[in-house]
């Protein structure tokens, strides 16, 4: 049975709750509640699958290589720095 | 002046703990290793927060210079690591003060709440189902990086530290003297902010 998505009050207090879901920070008893739902409402598996996604996406878009120019520069303040008095 | 640590504090040894020691016993040449150790990882968290790389890089500077000033009041109470990224969070929030004296807006949830009245057409949730090679573009990641950049502080600090930096929660918040509680409020709605973005590309991609 699907859900009328977003206006039923039981969706967004879960909806609430999602990331918590994803991380694995909830107890059994809301997980359960949660997986119930989700297997019947398309809205909020819907949304359980953007937000993951959404994390993983986040976690590739963070990674940054260090320039070897501000590598060397850092180095250079810092020994600056230890000699100092 | 420095009060007397409390003799039955809980004393944590971590991968750190001895070059700290040995920096902190006089060997101050191995800060280097130090440096060498954190500086990538304090870059990216640099050029997350930071949306100008002469910023990101001033906030690297200015952290490790600030790591080697206070290094010897560490107490080895929390992790190291914890430590670290708190210097470089405050680091971080004095940065912008000196740049930005504009009271950064709250995210409320009803600006990021769904407001789809029903699952939308196949490809708004198809980019949801698809595997993350084939989405990986120049384009995505840049869009991506703009909307972290574009993050009210408070949110935007924390899906670094949690989805990036991959703190858990606890040390999430012990980083930003925050509650657990209040960490996955920001992080919730940081990464329904995030998410909104990826739907209005996805949506206009098609």
């Amino acid at each position: 049975m699907r859900c009328d998505p977003h206006r039923h009050a039981h969706c967004l207090a879960l909806f609430d709750k999602l990331s918590e879901y994803i991380d694995g920070e909830m107890d059994a008893t809301e997980r359960l509640e949660i997986e119930a739902h989700i297997a019947q409402c398309v809205a909020c598996f819907s949304c359980l699958q953007s937000l993951r996604q959404t994390i993983a996406l986040c976690k590739r878009a963070g990674r940054q290589t260090v320039p070897a120019v501000f590598s060397a520069r850092l180095q250079t303040i810092i020994q600056k720095f230890q000699s100092a008095p | 002046m420095t009060a007397e640590p409390d003799p039955n504090r809980k004393i944590i040894h971590d991968e750190d703990s001895e070059l700290i020691q040995a920096i902190n016993a006089g060997d101050r040449q191995r800060f280097r290793e130090l440096v060498q150790r954190y500086e990538h990882k304090l870059y990216t968290f640099g050029r997350r927060m930071c949306r100008d790389e002469s910023d990101a890089e001033d906030l690297v500077q200015d952290t490790f210079l600030n790591v080697f000033r206070y290094l010897k009041d560490f107490r080895y109470e929390t992790k190291f690591k914890n430590w670290l990224y708190r210097v470089a969070a405050n680091t971080a929030l004095k940065q912008r003060r000196r740049s930005k004296f504009a009271r950064e807006p709250d995210l409320p949830l009803e600006d990021v709440l769904d407001r789809e009245e029903a699952p939308g057409p196949a490809q708004v949730t198809e980019w949801a189902r698809m595997p993350l090679e084939q989405l990986l573009n120049e384009e995505l990641l840049g869009l991506l990086r703009q909307a972290i950049w574009s993050l009210p502080e408070k949110y935007r600090i924390v899906v670094i530290l949690r989805d990036i930096e991959e703190f858990s929660t606890e040390d999430t918040a012990q980083i930003l003297n925050l509650s657990p509680a209040n960490v996955k409020v920001r992080l919730h709605r940081a990464r329904l902010f995030l998410r909104d973005k990826l739907k209005g590309y996805f949506r206009h991609e098609v």
